[in-house]
């Protein structure tokens, strides 16, 4: 529908009437009226075109700028949410959190940091290096805080795990440190630093590791402590020009401290070492070490010494262990016996402290309370020790050794009353000594066998004087302490008395006093069972080392044997004389026989009859002899007896002597 | 190929003659192709087209009602243009139906796409030409159901019925008759046939991005939970009025949740009682969707760039049928002929230009045939080598 020209646009109505053209009048013209008509409809079109387009724009920015505040609103409270949930998880951490610039300037520290570094509160703004350092003078510690600096430089992460800190107040503390950098496009723009505090494993860690190498009595080093110290102190210098120092080995091993555990109780033991360490520290050279390998067993080591110095030392040590210890109420003596050593170019740890050991063993073998040097000697005598424990093992495994019996007498009637069985070992040729192969069997651990193969050999002995008729004899068999304590020799004696045909009695166990006076109540009860067994129990070497009456009073024992050492004087001292009437006295009066031995003349048999002991031994009258020879003897006295009517009155008589 | 166009007003009839119209026709004249293109509310059109057709009886003729004839360097003053195609050796095949609701609009392509593919080589380019109702038949589906059936390397072009800017009664015309609700499609192969196309819009998105939240097929209800028609009535202030014409000045860009498919969706109708609108194709739920507006020089600028691409596809074209949509026609106003003009000036003066305003666009896309709104289509034709 075409528009009229009153309906044309306004502006070309205007337009026609400032040119005093009349609309209506030019509307009808067929040419100039639908050209004005579609001017119009361009106008009418423009106006539309214009009204939506503003329209359009004022809408659509209203609309954009209405989300825009909606998302400005919805970002501002979860921006506000997320600060607070993160500044939450950033305080409710228990590491230490410092946010940084890349210039390493602290930005922001959360309460753990705050906490760790008290002095700290105005440290936002200030160089990292102002609030976390190193401690003065540490230069391990200053590598390390340039290389986290120079990270966070960088921004690359870095670690550290053991870095002592320094911080504002001072105070210094281990912590380990992650450094975690925030990157930007590659490009660093600082980071966090996470420091925990390691205190608390540090401390545990130093306590774990110090239990394991320290003696919870003494507080000294232990026996690994120690050998791993010496071991790094034996080793050779970086620099193969400078000299290996030498270093002084001193093995302390206490004399007598058993007997004050046994005495005095353990208590009264450990202070005993409490104090002895205490003694030893004063008179130590400043720089030695000390540590306790265990036991009453102490080790010195002194660096830089020579033979000379460590001697000094161990002087000094045997001097202030020697002095009484005062245990309470009670007085405590004990000693030392030291044995020194000192490293030579080569030497490892294991080996000076056995070296050390060995010089021990001298110390004690030669008296006690004394310090004794190491030598080659002693080395070649531990090898020759060695060799002979080999030796002695096969002479037993082999049944390489053989048994003496020496006959024992009445004094009464001269009549035999039995033997002594001696073990007899050759070697090389050449008899050894039972003074020594008895105590090696002892240190070794071979008495047994040793014991048993006496044992058994005088039950076979006792056998055979059975089957030639002279089935009254006695055969005497040494039991060393070691043996005494062992549970097996209860069973195997019983054995043998099993087979003495109802005179048990005829099984004499000679045993020493040193044997008691370990642990006093349990050897009299291992004597006690032994007895009960119906054999007899003398006591040997009596008059010498110990030889206390009341050894005699507390002890089920059958009788004694005087020591050679007062027989061999009877003929000239007259003290000794004495000492033996009254010994024997005394015996008789507890019921006890007495028998002496080593006597070497016709004197010496004459004098313990007149001082009235009961029976004999000694070269004077038989050497110890084969146990075949020993037969033919019974035999002998059998058919003598036949003739000669032997005594009886003065009971059986033992045969002892060595 | 001769291509021979006239144009019919009430009362002086065709202008040439029908008998010079049909003159070029060959001894059979069944290779000859006639399109109509009609203002709809000319009642009188059908008679003309009978007309036309009587004088070329074994022709196919097919034709369609539409917002605005473009014939030439612009829009028709006379409301009937006919173009009349003599191939030389094409033989245009026609198949056509009636969609009787919505729904059926995707079988109804498939059904067509069988039909017309018995007359289509698979190893040489064709053609389809799609005329289709405008109101009844949804486009997206029915270019669907044509691409699944026809072969791959056949051009689909075409466009949907107008009916002004009224929204009303849209008619399609083929088997000498205008139908309501029919899609008529002409395939057209032979050898020597060259088939080109372009496509372009010059529209551009504005304001907040918004949220299909209700929606049924094309039929949209609500974004970002409002109704979508008050807000059109929004920003067409006292346009609304003119509703639902003048809610093709802002057509919808919209944009699958993945970002990969972006199209232009132009409005068909409106229901009020149910504040509902109802587009040229499928509004799916969850995509973004936009407003869009363009200015006069855009749409003319897009123009030119449909020609360039056409002419890139097929140089020196004999036929164009360009294909535009109602809502450019509705902004361009009196300018209209700017955007046929430029068109055509890049097409060259051998290529006769015809065509129509449409309520939707079919040409390829980016790959297969797609529906456009608010755009300027080509669909350029050549016939290399006489018989």
């Amino acid at each position: 529908m075409t528009p009229t020209s009153r309906e044309w646009h306004r502006l070309l109505l205007r337009q026609l009437r400032r040119a005093s053209i009349d609309p209506a009048a030019v509307e009808a013209d067929p040419a100039l009226g639908p050209l004005l008509a579609a001017v119009s409809a361009s106008y009418d079109d423009a106006d539309q075109y214009r009204y939506l387009n503003d329209r359009a724009f004022e809408l659509s920015s209203r609309e954009l700028l209405e989300l825009n505040e909606q998302l400005r609103a919805a970002s501002e409270t979860e921006l506000a949410r997320e600060h607070a949930r993160l500044e939450a998880v950033f305080d409710s951490v228990a590491v230490g959190l410092v946010v940084v610039d890349a210039d390493g300037v602290v930005l922001d520290l959360n309460d753990t940091a705050r906490e760790q570094f008290s002095g700290s509160e105005h440290s936002i703004g200030l160089p990292l290096t102002e609030v976390v350092r190193p401690p003065s003078n540490d230069v391990t510690n200053d590598r390390t805080f340039a290389s986290l600096l120079r990270a966070i430089h960088r921004g690359s992460s870095w670690r550290g795990d053991d870095v002592t800190i320094r911080v504002p107040d001072d105070r210094t503390f281990p912590a380990s440190i992650a450094f975690s950098p925030l990157l930007e496009d590659d490009r660093p723009f600082g980071g966090v630093l996470a420091v925990t505090d390691v205190t608390e494993r540090h401390s545990a860690a130093e306590e774990l590791a110090y239990r394991a190498s320290h003696d919870p009595l003494t507080g000294l080093l232990n026996r690994d402590a120690l050998l791993e110290y010496l071991s790094s102190a034996l080793r050779p210098p970086d620099d193969p020009a400078s000299d290996q120092p030498t270093i002084g080995v001193l093995f302390i091993d206490l004399d007598r401290f058993k007997m004050v555990n046994d005495t005095l109780g353990h208590a009264a033991g450990d202070d005993l070492l409490r104090i002895v360490v205490d003694r030893i520290r004063t008179v130590m050279r400043e720089g030695d070490t000390l540590a306790r390998l265990g036991g009453d067993e102490f080790v010195i080591l002194c660096e830089d010494a020579d033979a000379d110095s460590a001697m000094r030392v161990a002087e000094r040590v045997a001097q202030a262990v020697a002095q009484p210890v005062g245990l309470g109420q009670e007085s405590a003596f004990v000693s030392a016996s030291i044995g020194v050593t000192v490293s030579e170019p080569g030497s490892d740890a294991p080996s000076l402290l056995r070296d050390a050991d060995v010089a021990v063993y001298r110390a004690k073998a030669t008296g006690r309370a004394r310090a004794v040097l190491f030598s080659d000697v002693m080395r070649a005598e531990v090898a020759e020790r060695f060799r002979m424990e080999r030796e002695l093992r096969q002479a037993l495994d082999h049944a390489r050794l053989t048994m003496a019996y020496q006959p024992v007498f009445a004094l009464s009637s001269g009549a035999l009353v039995g033997f002594e069985a001696l073990v007899r070992w050759e070697h090389d040729g050449r008899p050894v000594a039972p003074d020594t192969f008895v105590p090696l069997a002892e240190d070794t651990g071979l008495i047994s066998l040793l014991g048993d193969f006496v044992l058994m050999s005088a039950a076979d002995f006792l056998s055979e004087l059975h089957d030639i008729g002279a089935g009254g004899l006695s055969v005497s068999v040494n039991v060393s302490p070691v043996q005494l304590g062992e549970s097996g020799l209860l069973d195997r004696v019983a054995a043998v008395a099993e087979g003495l045909h109802g005179r048990p009695d005829r099984l004499v166990l000679e045993i020493t006093e040193t044997a008691l006076l370990g642990d006093p109540e349990a050897a009299r009860q291992h004597l006690e069972a032994l007895r009960a067994l119906g054999i007899r129990i003398v006591l040997d070497d009596f008059g010498t080392g110990y030889s206390s009456l009341s050894t005699l009073r507390d002890f089920p024992l059958d009788g004694f044997k005087i020591d050679r050492a007062f027989v061999r004087e009877l003929t000239t001292n007259a003290r000794d004389r004495s000492i033996v009437t009254a010994m024997a006295t005394m015996g008789h009066a507890l019921g006890m026989f007495i028998v002496a031995e080593g006597a070497e003349t016709a004197d010496d048999v004459a004098a313990v009859r007149v001082l009235g002991c009961d029976s004999v031994q000694g070269y004077a009258l038989s050497r110890p002899i084969p146990a075949e020879d020993g037969l033919e003897l019974a035999r002998s006295h059998a058919r003598a007896r036949v003739v000669q009517r032997p005594s009886t009155s003065s009971g059986p008589v033992l045969a002892t002597g060595k | 190929m001769r291509v021979m166009v006239g144009s019919w007003a009430p009362g002086a009839g065709w202008d040439p003659g029908v008998p010079e119209l049909a003159a070029g026709a060959g001894a059979s004249g069944a290779r000859t192709l006639v399109l109509v293109f009609a203002e709809s509310d000319d009642i009188t059109a059908r008679a003309a087209i009978a007309e036309l057709e009587a004088a070329l009886p074994r022709a196919t003729v097919v034709g369609c009602s539409s917002a605005g004839v473009i014939l030439g360097e612009g829009v028709s003053t006379r409301p009937v243009v006919a173009t009349v195609v003599h191939f030389d050796r094409v033989v245009p095949s026609l198949a056509w139906l009636t969609v009787a609701e919505v729904g059926s609009s995707r079988s109804a392509g498939e059904v067509l796409g069988r039909r017309l593919a018995a007359h289509l080589p698979t190893d040489r380019p064709g053609a389809v030409l799609v005329l289709a109702d405008g109101l009844v038949v949804n486009g997206t589906a029915l270019v669907d159901g044509l691409t699944d059936t026809l072969p791959e390397h056949v051009t689909i072009s075409g466009g949907l019925a107008g009916d002004g800017d009224r929204f009303a009664d849209t008619w399609t015309y083929a088997d000498g008759d205008a139908h309501r609700g029919a899609v008529a499609a002409v395939a057209l192969s032979g050898d020597g046939l060259e088939v080109g196309y372009g496509s372009s819009g010059g529209w551009e998105g504005f304001g907040p991005y918004r949220t299909v939240t209700g929606s049924e097929g094309n039929v949209l209800h609500t974004l970002d939970d409002r109704p979508a028609l008050a807000l059109y009535r929004e920003y067409l202030g006292d346009r609304a009025e003119q509703l639902p014409a003048s809610a093709l000045l802002f057509p919808l860009l919209i944009r699958s949740p993945e970002g990969d498919v972006e199209l232009v969706r132009t409005v068909l109708g409106i229901d009020d009682a149910n504040s509902t609108m109802t587009f040229a194709g499928d509004i799916p739920q969850g995509w973004t969707a936009r407003l869009m507006r363009t200015t006069l020089d855009r749409l003319v600028d897009a123009s030119a760039i449909a020609a360039e691409q056409a002419e890139r596809s097929l140089s020196e074209p004999q036929l164009a049928i360009a294909v535009s949509c109602v809502g450019r026609r509705l902004v361009l106003g009196q300018r209209v002929d700017e955007e046929v003009e430029a068109a055509a000036e890049v097409l060259g003066r051998q290529a006769a230009v015809v065509g129509f305003y449409s309520y939707g666009e079919l040409s390829p896309g980016v790959g297969s045939c797609e529906l456009h709104n608010q755009t300027m289509t080509l669909t350029t034709l050549r016939e290399t080598g006489a018989a």
